[in-house]
């Protein structure tokens, strides 16, 4: 008897003095374990994600007038700058206000003579965004609508009909979005009128980053980026931004939609979901 | 009687509980979906800052498992890669409560430096990590901006936990 607790008390006092190291080697065995994307640990996540953005969204109302407050009192700062701007677009958009009109009637006769159909139409759901789970390495976020409103994964947001990002993780009551600045984030998408191919892809900042063009393919300040369609995972046309730098370091694109621009997102099932699943090479096998 | 006894135990429980739970709470406000533009592109881990002091004022309070279990939930709720912040969080553990007795007895403005300095190479040694988990250098001015924000809130955060550790936990020690 007296040896035994002559042991524990070893025991106990080797694992006072070591607990923090036997904790560092399991952090590291934690790292090795999570590079191999387990589907075990995504459903961790989404489980517990579920949890939090039902917490974080009660913990959160008594900070949200705060929250305005703070967002409303950054916007006086610049209050003359934004009306400045303000003006500068109403007038642009004056412009493209009668241009679409044109452009509108006439696709209708286009569409009349060519004797078109129009696509089937989409489901959208309106969800708010329950929680900010973009930490130092992700840009994302929790939206309040699960599997059980009818969401499923690849659904793309979008607010004001610009692309936002897509959902790649679904929960019972919460779905995770990732947003095109995530880093993990790569679209194929038109760029300018030419309609050039390439690549926006995330850093984890507020400016999304354009790659892979054709060779010798001239990129001017201001062109619009659109969703191509390739890979299927985005439909074709859907806009993302436009080119805001063009410098040695490479081409940057600035969102349309930006994280602070809203509380609330469209997801939109174009149909696309069941692509992002779909191992190519499984079809292929005999 | 046993009323009483249950009341006192979980007043026990909460009183002892305090770091644990302060850190906990700071994880959470991380979560919050603020439309404050810096604030969406900086994500600030306040939890260092409670971290830092109770490991300095209660580290029998803060034990390595708790370190531990704040870090996983910490990569679990931010999409980290698994077992980086449990990591980063244990290597914070390590070299603050080296210095512990150094820092106790000194003043706020003291703390605040030391916190600065032991912050930023951590910061650095966690952005280098997952740079490589991601095989690709992360936005180093990403992690600087974080890094001021969490030392710019100290005070407020540190304070909290100051008021707290006099109002509750002081006379225990």
């Amino acid at each position: 008897m007296k040896n035994k607790l002559g042991r524990i008390r070893v025991f106990k006092g080797l694992y006072r003095k070591y607990a923090v190291y036997f904790y560092l080697f399991l952090a590291a065995a934690l790292i090795l374990l999570g590079v191999s994307q387990h589907p075990v640990i995504q459903k961790m996540r989404m489980g517990i994600s579920n949890v939090t953005s039902s917490v974080v969204s009660v913990l959160y109302k008594p900070f949200e007038g705060l929250g305005y407050a703070v967002s409303y009192l950054g916007e006086l700062g610049d209050l003359h700058a934004e009306n400045v701007r303000l003006k500068q677009d109403n007038e642009k958009l004056l412009y493209w206000v009668n241009r679409a009109q044109k452009l509108k009637q006439e696709n209708e006769r286009l569409k009349k003579e060519l004797h078109f159909v129009e696509p089937a139409g989409v489901h959208r759901w309106t969800a708010y965004i329950a929680a900010d789970n973009g930490g130092s390495f992700s840009r994302s976020v929790l939206v309040r609508a699960g599997e059980k409103d009818g969401i499923r994964k690849g659904f793309v947001a979008l607010y004001n009909e610009g692309v936002m990002g897509r959902i790649v993780d679904v929960g019972t009551s919460a779905s995770r979005l990732l947003l095109l600045t995530d880093f993990a984030s790569r679209v194929p998408v038109f760029v300018g009128e030419q309609r050039l191919l390439g690549i926006v892809q995330g850093n984890n900042t507020q400016i999304l980053h354009l790659t892979s063009l054709p060779e010798g393919a001239e990129v001017q300040l201001g062109d619009y980026i659109t969703t191509s369609g390739y890979a299927g995972v985005f439909p074709p046309d859907l806009p993302i931004g436009s080119v805001s730098k063009i410098s040695s370091e490479g081409i940057e694109v600035l969102p349309f939609v930006s994280r602070e621009d809203t509380s609330f997102v469209q997801l939109v099932d174009y149909g696309l979901a069941g692509l992002l699943e779909t191992d190519p090479c499984k079809d292929e096998v005999p | 009687m046993i009323r009483a006894g249950y009341k006192a135990w979980l007043l026990h429980l909460l009183k002892n509980g305090t770091p644990f739970l302060v850190s906990f709470f700071l994880l959470l406000i991380g979560l919050f979906p603020v439309r404050v533009s810096f604030l969406t592109q900086l994500h600030m881990p306040l939890v260092f800052i409670s971290l830092f002091y109770w490991i300095i004022f209660r580290p029998d309070l803060l034990p390595p498992v708790v370190v531990f279990l704040l870090g996983v939930c910490s990569d679990l709720f931010y999409q980290n890669p698994l077992g980086l912040h449990a990591f980063s969080f244990l290597l914070f553990y390590l070299v603050v409560k080296s210095q512990r007795r150094f820092l106790t007895s000194r003043s706020f403005s003291f703390l605040w430096s030391a916190f600065v300095v032991f912050l930023i190479p951590l910061f650095i040694v966690e952005w280098l990590l997952a740079s490589l988990l991601f095989m690709h250098f992360l936005s180093f001015w990403t992690m600087i901006g974080q890094a001021v924000l969490v030392i710019g809130v100290f005070p407020l955060v540190a304070g909290v936990c100051a008021w707290l550790y006099r109002r509750f936990l002081e006379v225990d020690e």
